[in-house]
């Protein structure tokens, strides 16, 4: 079972990273998220709220920091030899922070042109957390929706294969 | 606006090989070809040469440009 584990590709264990980055990442936004709420309502939450705060934490956590650490002890048993395998979540995700930093960019564009005046009454405690969230949402989101497909069109199946030879 | 063909699927299957084989042969992930065979990602030139060499084909044999 070790053996097997051990075995895994380095390309499939980047693109496992890559999917637990955005899972990680998703949960963040719904933490900051949380802490921009609980700011505008000073702290007025349900009690059951707090506890779902530290339960996202704590899943975090356990989400991505062991293929976190995988992927780094590969890369350095490797002798830093090994560049991020290219391929198509790698790229997904790219564009993901891409898509984040413009929406970012452009969200804070809107909220000066359209609020700069109210805005210097706005708390940076829940202005930094509501950016945050909602920068970290674009790139997940947009991660989800890129890696979601119909490809998975593999054949393995020996009959399979025949098949596709004939026609 | 030109799109990439491939025929990786009928190389894969004249080889008999599954796309986590040939994926871990090039030391790609398996979404990775998967992908580029319904044309969803085009593949850098150094994937397209690995596949090719793989193969044992021009990489022209397996990647050809489809005018839209």
């Amino acid at each position: 079972m070790a053996d097997e584990k051990d075995a895994e590709p380095m390309a499939q264990l980047y693109d496992r990273f890559l999917n637990r980055s955005a899972v990680g990442m998703f949960l963040v936004a719904l933490m900051f998220a949380y802490s921009a709420v609980e700011q505008v309502l000073g702290g007025n939450l349900p009690l059951f709220l707090n506890y779902a705060e530290k339960m996202l934490a704590i899943l975090v956590v356990i989400v991505v920091a062991p293929v976190t650490f995988k992927v780094y002890w590969r890369k350095r048993s490797l002798l830093g030899s090994c560049s991020e395998p290219e391929g198509f979540l790698t790229t997904i995700f790219q564009k993901a922070a891409t898509r984040a930093f413009t929406g970012g960019f452009l969200a804070l564009m809107v909220l000066y042109v359209l609020f700069e005046k109210q805005m210097v009454s706005w708390p940076a405690a829940v202005l930094v957390p509501a950016l945050l969230a909602f920068n970290l949402m674009v790139a997940s989101v947009s991660f989800f929706l890129d890696n979601l497909s119909d490809d998975e069109s593999d054949f393995d199946d020996e009959d399979d294969l025949g098949a596709e030879v004939e026609q | 606006m030109s799109r990439l063909n491939n025929r990786i699927r009928v190389y894969r299957a004249e080889h008999r090989m599954s796309q986590g084989e040939l994926a871990a042969k090039i030391g790609v992930s398996r979404k990775t070809i998967s992908t580029i065979e319904v044309g969803k990602f085009v593949p850098s030139t150094v994937i397209a040469l690995k596949i090719a060499g793989l193969f044992d084909v021009p990489v022209e044999e397996i990647f050809s440009l489809a005018e839209e």
